[in-house]
């Protein structure tokens, strides 16, 4: 299952049982136009909710809204109804046509909103492949219901298996590794050469976009000191305020280039901007230390004999996409792994959620032969020391746990199995528990 | 008791066997998280294991485990494990643990081959001057060979990325400065503990009125001047990464031919 817009959209018959269902828009079915209409604010999930639960279809709910998708997780014995209820009272909250929303949503139900849910939660659904935030917002939207009540038994269980999901799948395979994104490279690349890039030196050459994605990159990494190189102080002195640096007029970029470890060219010049000369100059002034270039202007902005100096690494634009592809690939293989991850949890869920049809059956078999436990204790241990009584009791309560272990562990295997129905008839048949007067009949044994 | 030493001396080679397949599959592998824990056990096993060997050579022999040639193996075998696992514990480099225990592996395997040898006549001259120079020389001997083995992967690293090579091998090794710094360190620690076994040596020879000297001490002289230069170099002129990788696989290299092509030509 994904959420591709050409997948089955249509929702199974409704069972009578509880079941989980999701109705939702994301990246792959909606514009960004309409993701940005479709998002909740929290008034709107309260309101949503609250529709919801006052129709009487939906029994729990969890609400994910992000700028990459809109999600609405439920619970309920008719999912059919509550998914055209969900749409009803999403269109008239947002104010988006009800056809509009059914065009750009998918609807799941049952093991297929569950597999939904954790591909969403092991980043396989998102935009960018792998990414890390999603599993730190659907544990927000999670908690967020859970504080106004909206969840109970179900959902609890889903949501708490999917962030078992989330991290296996972040531990146990690398699909959240490598750069993806030209930028980001071009850290990564950084961080190959010079290690740990605190106290290193950036200098930007001009004031490009991609040399400032570069700029963000490296100040989220740690860096504090920026050189603006540029031809005016017009654009640089946005980017010196931004990231704390100094400007430096390009024409000075000879003296000042041994002052950098990291140099990043992003200018509009039909020529070269740093020639081998320059850097040959800077390197006799570095004692050794490398000197990192990237150069992602279009034409060059550094010439590539710069290379070829000593201790000096250049990277081009050409260098920085084929990195990113060799991620892109590796995340994509890793996402085999977490499939497979994924489709093991959901049939934990699957089994769990099956094995609760069996719960009333197995708690009145319990709470029969308890009740009838108690009994017979209360009949035998009249006139008996307490030393006498407590043994009395032990020997009882453990035999009755004995005896009922094997039957409670048959149902609930029966249950996982998915054959429910027949082990709990069975069940029922064979201790009798329809039957509310045989409690009082088998008391016939009285103490000598 | 001797049996079970043997026994011993048979179970930490193929430990570290384990050990280096473990530290390889983290290495050759994209699914990291399986052997991550797995690779950092084994050598703790192995390294446990050849402790406990050592300790036990010297407590049944009632002498420094120093020997023979097999002991003295082991011996620079344990300084090379402790200098690994005090690389992976001060700058997280458990994903070279492949190249770094290959020497290991190499050396407990060899000593099982010179079980019998005698090493420098120590078991019959335990002077505390000659144990002191044996010691410091293997200790050198360990630094160097780490800091080799260092040098060699950065020379390695360097070249994928002027060829713009973004394999595994880029992949997977520790940044171009971490392999240059530990590299400096290791050869820094080599030459200081050689010229500590120098200057014991000396006064042992002194003291024990022996004399004679071959081409290997000379040799020995050769290599503390390599890697002398490339610490000098380093400092002074900014001979890092590449220029500094090369000067100390070349002193690795003369050292190893230093003790290929003869042994101590000392005579009482």
């Amino acid at each position: 299952m994904d959420s591709n817009p050409e997948s089955p959209k249509a929702a199974p018959e409704n069972t009578g049982k509880p079941e989980i269902f999701l109705l939702g828009a994301n990246h792959l079915t909606a514009s960004v136009d309409l993701r940005d209409r479709l998002l909740f604010t929290d008034q709107g999930m309260r309101d949503l909710v609250g529709t919801l639960k006052a129709a009487g279809t939906v029994d729990e709910a969890v609400i994910l809204s992000t700028c990459n998708r809109s999600e609405i997780y439920g619970v309920s014995r008719t999912t059919s109804s509550a998914h055209e209820e969900a749409i009803r009272a999403w269109s008239r909250i947002n104010g988006i046509g009800e056809q509009e929303i059914l065009s750009h949503s998918y609807r799941f139900t049952g093991r297929e909103a569950v597999n939904h849910l954790f591909r969403v939660m092991g980043s396989l659904d998102s935009l960018v492949l792998g990414e890390t935030q999603i599993l730190g917002q659907v544990k927000a939207a999670y908690q967020k219901s859970v504080e106004n009540g909206w969840t109970d038994l179900h959902l609890n269980h889903l949501f708490q298996a999917g962030i078992h999901v989330g991290k296996r799948v972040h531990h146990e395979t690398t699909i959240h590794e490598g750069a993806v994104s030209i930028s980001y490279a071009a850290v990564m690349l950084a961080k190959k050469v010079l290690g740990e890039l605190k106290d290193k030196t950036v200098g930007l050459v001009g004031t490009g976009e991609m040399g400032e994605l570069a700029a963000q990159h490296l100040h989220k990494a740690g860096v504090s000191k920026f050189v603006i190189f540029n031809r005016s102080l017009t654009g640089a002195e946005r980017l010196a305020a931004d990231f704390g640096g100094e400007i430096v007029l390009l024409p000075e970029l000879e003296k000042r280039l041994a002052a950098c470890d990291i140099v990043i060219s992003a200018t509009g010049s039909p020529e070269v901007v740093i020639t081998r000369r320059h850097v040959e100059a800077a390197m006799r002034h570095r004692g050794g230390h490398p000197l990192f270039l990237i150069d992602i202007a279009a034409p060059r902005d550094i010439d590539p004999a710069c290379g070829e100096v000593d201790n000096t690494f250049l990277f081009s634009i050409d260098d920085l996409k084929a990195i990113v592809q060799e991620n892109q690939e590796l995340r994509r293989q890793a996402s085999e792994k977490a499939q497979a991850i994924i489709d093991e949890e959901a049939a934990k869920v699957e089994a769990w959620h099956q094995s609760l049809a069996l719960v009333p059956t197995i708690k009145t078999l319990r709470d029969r032969y308890r009740a009838m436990t108690e009994r017979e204790i209360e009949k035998w241990a009249a006139g008996q020391s307490a030393d006498g009584r407590a043994a009395l009791e032990g020997l009882a309560r453990g035999l009755m746990n004995k005896f009922l272990h094997a039957p409670t562990k048959g149902l609930k295997s029966l249950g996982e199995m998915g054959d429910g129905g027949r082990g709990g008839y069975y069940a029922r048949l064979l201790f009798n528990l329809d039957d509310e007067s045989q409690e009082d009949k088998q008391d016939d044994q009285s103490p000598a | 008791m001797l049996v079970l030493l043997q026994a011993l001396h048979f179970a930490v080679p193929l430990a570290y066997a384990l050990a280096i397949g473990v530290y390889g599959r983290l290495f050759f592998t994209e699914d990291e998280g399986k052997y991550d824990h797995r690779a950092k056990g084994a050598f703790w096993a192995a390294f446990g294991l050849h402790t406990l060997l050592l300790l036990g050579l010297g407590w049944y022999f009632r002498r420094c485990p120093l020997g023979t040639q097999g002991e003295a193996l082991l011996f620079m075998a344990w300084m090379l494990a402790l200098i690994h696992a005090l690389s992976e514990l001060s700058a997280a480099t458990r994903r070279l643990g492949f190249f770094t225990l290959a020497p290991i592996g190499f050396c407990v395997l060899g000593s099982l081959f010179f079980q019998g040898k005698d090493f420098v006549g120590i078991t019959g001259r335990p002077s505390s001057w000659l144990i002191f120079h044996i010691v410091t020389s293997l200790v050198s001997y360990a630094g160097y060979c780490l800091a080799a083995v260092l040098a060699g992967l950065y020379l390695l690293l360097h070249r994928r990325l002027k060829q713009k090579k973004f394999d595994l091998t880029f992949r997977k090794l520790p940044p171009l400065d971490k392999l240059d710094k530990l590299s400096a360190m290791w050869a820094a620690l080599g030459s200081l503990t050689m010229l500590a076994s120098s200057l014991t040596g000396f006064v042992y020879v002194r003291h024990a009125n022996i004399h004679g000297m071959k081409p290997m001490e000379f040799a020995i002289y050769g290599v503390l001047i390599v890697f002398g230069f490339a610490a000098v170099s380093r400092r002074l002129w900014g001979w890092r990464g590449r220029r500094h990788a090369r000067w100390v696989i070349l002193g690795f290299t003369l050292l190893l031919l230093t003790n290929l092509l003869g042994t101590h030509g000392f005579k009482p």
